[in-house]
């Protein structure tokens, strides 16, 4: 199918927190309230609409457990946008905020959009982290910030759409090299831009890899 | 009118062992649907139209009332064809029709096949048989809108196996590894089979009752907000619950967990507890019926002695290690597919297919068959 953009994501944040079953209820608008946990990365892409335009989204879900860092690392590198999420009934997933967001800020580009997922909001009566301790975080590092459930799908189709929006924005604004896949970004076949005579229509996914 | 759901199978034998993948097929517009992992789709792409193509079934000749139509007799000669008028005349689809004729009609004379029409009767009369069935030979529940599916990938394998089986027990090799490795081990024998080369391997170097009594007083004692009981507490409840076994509530479930204690805390906390184990563990429990002393057996057999010692340490260094040999191997025989992914492609592919299948053991890679 045919985008003017394809913006890829990384989804990180503590085992358990929810990070499978929002891509799910993103991508197939869903719950599943059983699964097997994820080993090592998983894919998941939509289409979206953002100023009239059509925007893929292909969506890396990464492991939460400690040692699957060693590979989700390299996620980072090609990603535009980055939702870290966390569970309002877990305040350790909280607290591992800070080292998520350290680690995401040292191996991404500089540019890549930081959303920051409170999920399980539906479980009001478990809740063990304010949502002013979450906007707090946020404001202080520079973040958007939701709370979602990825049960009843509060919030989800925002916290994605909301992140492409504010990509969206930096490319408008000229903050993002979109020529260099390497960011996370690719203009789909339909859309080249004027300016440039980049071959990077129609044979996108054949093309030799970006700068790594 | 065709069926919700008219999936296809694709059996192929690569490098990296026996591959399989399935589709499901829209009936209004024949659009395709993976039902396996993603890596198949995107193999099945690159191989159909090199090789599929080439496909062909013969009737076993010299059997006598059967005429089964298994692996054996698929031979790459290029003179079958289905001709339907009723189908698209889209190459892939009728690659997928046929592919599935091939592997699905154990009993069936595909002789008599002439046209589209006798297919389709053919495969409403296999989903109709068993629509009430709720749960795979296997213990997996089936969920409604995959039933169709499954029913069909049993049977289908079931099939393939049943031949498999037959052959081996026919025994055309004399080694018992020569066995294994071209017939696999029949159903009925595995459970037997891997206890004999487990206790082989490890003999009776561990108390496998005190190590597990261990665990049951570890698992209610200990504090549940240390690291390691927390996280396997958190992942039983996500490994494989689809399955009898592993459903809420269930025993298995703690059983699960006391395996998995007794060997992350008991037998070797340098390693401990990594992802992927419980995968294994439940997998051994499947394949034991429940039994957690083999289980526990089978667990510390794979990680300790038949996996290299990094291979789920804190930086997963082994399992790091053979996605690269692997990637190595992808560049190297597989010369046509790595053409057609860029490098930077062909690392995600390996990082979110590949990795799963080196840890879990293919557990959800290939079928249980």
């Amino acid at each position: 199918m045919s985008y003017a953009y394809l913006f890829k994501y990384i989804i990180i944040g503590d085992t358990g927190v929810g990070k499978s079953c929002l891509l799910l209820q993103f991508t197939d608008k869903r719950f599943q309230p059983v699964h097997d946990l994820t080993i090592g990365v998983e894919f998941g892409a939509r289409m979206i609409t953002i100023d009239g335009k059509q925007i893929k989204l292909q969506i890396w879900d990464t492991a939460g457990q400690e040692a699957f860092r060693s590979i989700t690392r390299s996620y980072y590198r090609g990603a535009a946008g980055a939702l870290l999420v966390y569970d309002i009934t877990r305040r350790d997933t909280f607290n591992h905020l800070t080292t998520w967001l350290e680690d995401a800020r040292q191996h991404s580009n500089s540019n890549m959009v930081i959303m920051l997922i409170g999920n399980k909001s539906d479980l009001e009566s478990r809740r063990e982290v304010k949502k002013e301790e979450g906007e707090a975080f946020a404001r202080e590092h520079g973040l958007i910030f939701m709370e979602t459930s990825a049960k009843t799908a509060a919030n989800v189709e925002e916290a994605f759409i909301n992140t492409a929006k504010e990509i969206y924005e930096k490319i408008q604004e000229g903050v993002f090299d979109i020529n260099n896949e390497a960011n996370g970004i690719k203009i789909g076949p339909q859309h080249s831009p004027t300016n440039t005579s980049l071959p990077l229509s129609g044979s996108g996914s054949s093309q030799g890899g970006g700068c790594c | 009118s065709r069926n919700e759901c008219l999936p296809a199978y694709h059996v192929e034998i690569m490098d990296l062992g026996f591959m399989t993948g399935a589709y499901k097929i829209d009936k209004n517009n024949n659009k395709r649907e993976i039902v396996l992992p993603a890596y198949h789709q995107y193999h099945f792409k690159l191989q159909s139209r090199r090789k599929m193509r080439k496909l062909n079934c013969q009737r076993r000749s010299g059997s006598s009332s059967d005429s089964a139509i298994t692996l054996d007799n698929v031979f790459e000669e290029d003179n079958y064809d289905i001709e339907n008028e009723n189908f698209e005349s889209n190459d892939d689809f009728n690659e997928i029709v046929f592919n599935f004729v091939c592997l699905t009609l154990e009993n069936e004379q595909l002789a008599y096949i002439s046209n589209g029409k006798r297919i389709m009767e053919i495969i409403h009369r296999y989903y109709n048989n068993d629509e009430k069935q709720t749960q795979t030979k296997f213990g997996f529940i089936i969920d409604p809108e995959e039933n169709a599916t499954q029913i069909y990938l049993e049977k289908t394998l079931n099939s393939i196996l049943n031949s498999r089986a037959k052959r081996f027990w026919q025994g055309s090799c004399n080694s018992l590894k020569c066995l294994i490795r071209e017939y696999g081990i029949p159903n009925e024998m595995r459970a037997q089979m891997w206890l004999t080369f487990i206790q082989a391997k490890i003999a009776n170097n561990y108390n496998i009752a005190h190590l597990l009594a261990l665990a049951a007083e570890t698992a209610s004692t200990s504090s549940s907000t240390e690291p390691t009981i927390k996280q396997i507490d958190m992942d039983v409840h996500r490994t494989m619950p689809q399955h009898t076994m592993f459903a809420d509530h269930s025993q298995g479930i703690s059983k699960l967990r006391q395996v998995l204690i007794a060997y992350s805390v008991h037998v070797n906390p340098v390693i401990g507890y990594c992802q992927a184990m419980n995968f294994i563990a439940a997998l051994l429990l499947i394949v034991f019926d429940g039994n957690e002393n083999y289980a526990l057996m089978g667990l510390i057999c794979v990680i300790d002695h038949y996996f290299p010692p990094q291979y789920f340490d804190q930086q997963l260094t082994g399992a790091r290690a053979d996605q690269l040999l692997l990637k190595d191997l992808i560049t190297t025989r597989l010369t046509y597919e790595a053409k057609k992914v860029n490098a930077s492609m062909l690392d995600e592919i390996m990082t979110s297919v590949t990795l799963n299948w080196f840890l879990s053991l293919f557990h959800n890679a290939l079928p249980w068959q």
